[in-house]
């Protein structure tokens, strides 16, 4: 009676602690007894092997390539000229690590007024012109040359890849087509495009399947969307 | 050895340490060499933790470079209380997490296609790719926890230190983690 519930007190321990056992932060000579259930308990020794598994695969190098260097030189240009750059929007140094940061100013009550007139002008502006478009008849032929414009993806959602080096030209505009992408950026560090889509991906299900159809690529090392709000 | 296996051990951990605590000391007195020398130090390690913790690439970058500006501005504070390896970490997981509270919801889940598991055993490849979109399903708390014990190799204390967390919260994200993990590989390998 008294083994079985040293033996289940060790199971639980055991259950606990293969994490810090598999990482290597709980020493190889340490708690013997624990490494003996582990070596007698099947489930135990089961659970200890997939998490040595698991390690394994995480701590596999992925395809990516970050630009180390690069973003080094922004750093630095912050450093050397902290006013130009942007403060880190909110302290994440802890409790005792506060960074100095300046106390939020109002701005003046004229200023503030002028503001909101602004923003009341350029409402008015924006009802004007949009009805003056809804009048004029939006459905004007999309015939695109030379020296059309070109459309515009700004509101449209937005995908980060990573291409082979290897692709080809061809082998580019061949995946754009299928994708429905568009290059609208890039390339920036590590050679990352920015694509936009044509018409119609503003739902999450065509967006899904235009990621999946950019992923399924194996030209395409890295393909991931970005957020609403960042450009 | 690579960085992330001489962070993993604890000798090598202690060596890394000191050279580290040498780096800060010099950053402290405003030399921006050593602050170069740490940065690339760090950069790549960073960079797995922050992808694994935000997801997105665009992020990580902003974050990497947010957290070696509070160390340039404080590395006078540091007191050796941890390891630099677990100050620095604690840093870019709080920022991480301001940047997320800015950044919005999470990108557009893609659902992976799967096919049935093959008669031999899954492929060290495969596992790599499971993991990943299994990992994504995570709990943030239980993820970062995963990535860093089994990625950087810290202690459940340092751990907690990170997050900011009792050790005993610690145990119970990754023991969630890794029983989440198993179902979710178990279901993407497909049935037997």
């Amino acid at each position: 009676m008294k083994l079985r519930s040293k033996r289940s007190a060790l199971h639980s321990r055991a259950e606990q602690l293969i994490p810090w056992l598999v990482n290597g932060s709980i020493p190889a000579e340490a708690d013997p007894a624990l490494r003996e259930h582990i070596a007698a308990c099947a489930q135990c020794l089961e659970d200890y092997d997939e998490q040595l598994r698991v390690r394994a695969a995480m701590r596999a190098e992925g395809p990516l390539v970050f630009a180390a260097e690069s973003s080094y030189q922004k750093l630095l240009a912050r450093i050397q000229n902290p006013d130009a750059g942007r403060e880190p929007r909110a302290s994440a140094a802890g409790p005792d690590l506060l960074p100095v940061t300046n106390p939020v100013r109002r701005a003046p009550p004229v200023v503030r007024w002028l503001a909101a007139a602004v923003i009341v002008q350029a409402f008015a502006i924006g009802v004007g012109a949009w009805m003056w478009h809804s009048s004029s008849g939006a459905s004007s032929a999309r015939y695109v040359t030379l020296t059309s414009a070109s459309p515009s993806y700004e509101s449209g959602p937005r995908v980060r890849v990573l291409f082979r080096t290897e692709l080809s030209v061809g082998g580019l505009q061949t995946l754009l087509q299928g994708a429905g992408a568009h290059i609208i950026d890039g390339p920036a560090d590590g050679d990352v495009y920015t694509l936009g889509f044509a018409p119609p991906a503003a739902s999450s299900a065509v967006l899904a399947q235009r990621m999946a159809a950019l992923r399924a690529n194996p030209a395409v090392l890295f393909a991931e969307p970005v957020q609403n709000g960042v450009r | 050895m690579t960085l992330a296996e001489q962070d993993a051990s604890p000798a090598g951990g202690r060596s890394n340490d000191a050279r580290e605590c040498a780096l800060l000391v010099r950053i402290a007195g405003r030399d921006s060499a050593a602050m170069k020398e740490l940065y690339l130090l760090y950069h790549r390690r960073l960079a797995r933790f922050l992808m694994r913790l935000t997801t997105r690439y665009d992020l990580a970058e902003e974050i990497i470079n947010d957290t070696f500006w509070v160390v340039w501005q404080h590395a006078g504070d540091f007191r050796g209380a941890s390891r630099v390896s677990t100050w620095i970490l604690g840093i870019a997981y709080r920022r991480g997490l301001k940047t997320l509270r800015y950044a919005g919801p999470p990108p557009v889940d893609i659902e992976v296609e799967t096919e049935p598991a093959a008669d031999e055993p899954a492929r060290q490849e495969e596992l790599n790719e499971w993991l990943d979109v299994a990992l994504r399903r995570l709990p943030l708390e239980q993820r970062t926890a995963i990535e860093l014990a089994y990625h950087l190799g810290h202690s459940c204390e340092e751990i907690a230190s990170i997050m900011q967390c009792p050790v005993n919260t610690v145990k119970t994200r990754m023991f969630h983690a890794r029983r989440k993990l198993k179902t979710l590989l178990t279901t993407l390998a497909g049935p037997d």
